[in-house]
């Protein structure tokens, strides 16, 4: 079953790529393969092997019909959490800076994925922002944009 | 001999920055080794984008020291909890764990740390002397050469995955793809960059490896409800004379392997420490105490999986070709600088490599005096909450990612990479070959496109040129042999 969704997921992305490289513009520069030559071949190819793993995937299934779905049953709330978490940083970063938005990164996911209290979650956020901050800021010199609108 | 006298010139300030880096590395590198899921390839990955602003000497000695710290700081609660820090330590725990449950749980921390030492030494001679004549051969090469070398890297790390064949190649294939994205290297047309000017240059492979390894592990770690497992206070307890005498053989043992198996792409240390291992007790004179705490059973695959953290860096300088997980991560580093592995690297960035072996030696001599100090500080990351840990590395790798550029579409391709490799990861698909696709992928199609040019269109050049063909050649064998390997279990 993994071999069939996986090769679903190389050949959707495959042929993505494929018709993707027709969108690509012709240059005057171009030599004989040109700037379409080598995706095409790469999407080609993965389309193929793609295939291949669908049809053994299919192989298996028929020689033993009580085959399992991959372990997906796994506690899925927290991936969710952190994706959702890290999406609101992204959004959040350039607008609120990179203090009260790391702030609140850490707030949420403390609260939820280490299951602390609220209290000690914000004490543990504080500190982990204002470390990082000094750290990426002051130390390394990077140009994180600290406060609101900075 | 130039290394020699480029250690002769050092200045005090440069000796203390080396010898910082050299710490910095090695203390990183213990504790994500020492931390059950967050393997060296993690710790380097996750040290990578803060590398990206600094000195490139620096950098790569950060990164290669993180390595060597991580092979010994997986030891750690695999000798103390029965639970490899990184994959490579999983021989250790047959003999350490029941060592510590005999009551020498600080003994056996210490043979593993001493034989960490040992393999280190050996490690990073063996890369001293072998790098330059080795990326001397690349001198010879021609375009085709170079397309034929890219090819044959992608093919062995394709065929050495564990798995499908065909699931290898899928991942190569994606890695040559997404190699694609940004300007063409001929014509400078934009490819799939959605008139974005963040994907002109291409997808950054630091973005892609942080993706693949952190995140897909923060994700995946977060499914998982672990239990931490208790952990008695333990101090290392080095061996005295007549052990290390003991020890001797076995640790010869686990260097030779350790040399092979780490010049081999694709082999690591996982294979080379469980070989390592397997080696010492059929060549003991007490095998039968293999398996119930024997002393061998842990400098073996200790000193094995530690020269194989230097052994590994020899084909990266001098081809270009990472043959690990770690490897790569090293050749990003090298590339996020704009230094291009191969002959000319000595040629032009000699004093980047003779920094790097500065680095390293002093990272192993280190490594003694660190993995004694930090033993507390490993402890105590071992028996916290895991979730708490996942939730500062998330910040980290954020916070990383964000100073490369100041690019938000970065972040979002991390997120999006992460989830990606979480699929790769529970569809079982290897990873590695898709970041060799990606680092290798501009290499081949230059090169590729060159030679067409120097032939007019007539791809029999590649069949021309002696060394290419060679190569082309051993890519077909180990992916003939791999498919028909996998043919025969699959009937």
């Amino acid at each position: 079953m993994r071999e069939i969704l996986g090769g679903i997921v190389f050949l959707t992305i495959a042929s993505l790529f494929f018709f993707g490289s027709n969108l690509i513009p012709d240059s005057f520069l171009s030599d004989e393969v040109g700037a379409t030559g080598l995706p095409k071949i790469y999407s080609l190819l993965l389309m193929f092997c793609s295939l291949v793993l669908i049809i053994k995937g299919g192989f298996v299934i028929l020689k033993e019909p009580n085959f399992h779905l991959p372990e997906l049953s796994q506690n899925l709330v927290n991936p969710v959490c952190i994706l959702l978490a890290g999406g609101f940083f992204i959004l959040t970063v350039e607008r609120l800076g990179y203090v009260i938005s790391s702030f609140i990164l850490l707030t949420i996911l403390l609260k939820l994925l280490a299951q602390m209290k609220l209290s000690k979650a914000v004490l543990y956020s504080a500190i982990g922002s204002a470390v990082y901050s000094l750290i990426f800021i002051l130390i390394f010199g990077t140009n994180l944009p600290l406060l609101w609108n900075s | 001999m130039e290394f020699i006298n480029f250690l002769f010139e050092l200045g005090f300030i440069e000796i203390m920055i080396i010898l910082g880096s050299a710490i910095i590395g090695v203390s990183w590198g213990i504790m994500g080794g020492a931390t059950p899921g967050i393997s060296p390839s993690i710790s380097m990955a996750l040290m990578l984008p803060i590398t990206y602003g600094m000195d490139p000497a620096v950098s790569v000695i950060l990164l290669a020291s993180t390595y060597l710290g991580a092979e010994y700081g997986g030891s750690i609660p695999a000798i103390l909890i029965n639970t490899p820090g990184t994959n490579a330590a999983a021989a250790t725990v047959i003999d350490g764990y029941k060592m510590n449950e005999l009551g020498f749980g600080s003994k056996a921390l210490g043979i593993s740390l001493y034989s960490a030492i040992v393999g280190g030494i050996v490690g990073v001679f063996v890369l001293i002397f072998f790098t330059e004549p080795l990326s001397r051969l690349a001198l010879n090469f021609t375009p085709m050469s170079y397309f034929g070398l890219g090819i044959l890297g992608v093919s062995v790390i394709v065929s050495l995955s564990s798995g499908s064949i065909f699931k290898g190649i899928c991942s190569g294939l994606m890695g040559l793809l997404l190699a694609t994205i940004g300007s063409d290297p001929v014509t400078g047309v934009q490819r799939f960059t959605f008139n974005s000017p963040d994907l002109l240059e291409g997808i950054k492979p630091i973005i892609v490896m942080v993706g693949l390894f952190a995140m897909s592990e923060i994700l995946i770690q977060s499914m998982q409800n672990t239990q931490i497992k208790p952990i008695s206070f333990s101090k290392v307890v080095l061996p005295n004379f007549k052990e290390k005498i003991q020890l001797a053989k076995s640790q010869l043992i686990g260097s030779i392997v350790g040399i092979v198996e780490g010049i081999i792409p694709g082999a690591g240390g996982s294979i080379a420490s469980f070989l390592s291992y397997n080696e010492a007790k059929r060549w003991s004179s007490s095998p039968e105490k293999f398996g119930l705490g024997s002393p061998e059973g842990i400098a073996a695959p200790e000193t094995s999986n530690n020269t194989v953290a230097s052994t590994a860096i020899i084909p990266v300088l001098s081809f270009g070709i990472p043959g690990s997980n770690s490897a790569a991560i090293l050749l990003g580093g090298l590339l996020i600088h704009g230094i291009s592995p191969g002959p000319l690297l000595f040629a032009e960035n000699s004093s980047i490599v003779f920094n790097l072996y500065t680095g390293m030696l002093a990272a192993v001599f280190m490594l003694y005096f660190i993995g004694k100090l930090i033993l507390p500080l490993c402890l105590w990351f071992v028996s916290k909450p895991r979730n708490i840990l996942i939730v500062f590395i998330y910040l980290t790798v954020f916070t990383g990612i964000y100073t490369i550029n100041n690019s938000l579409i970065d972040l979002w391709l991390v997120l999006f990479i992460g989830i990606f490799g979480v699929m790769m990861r529970l569809l079982k698909f290897p990873v590695l070959p898709l970041i060799l696709g990606l680092v290798l992928g501009y290499m081949i199609e230059s090169n590729y496109r060159r030679s067409i040019v120097l032939s007019g269109g007539d791809i029999s050049i590649f069949f021309d040129d002696t060394i290419c063909l060679i190569f082309l050649l051993l890519a077909a064998i180990f992916i003939l042999i791999s498919t028909y390997h996998e043919l025969r279990r699959s009937r």
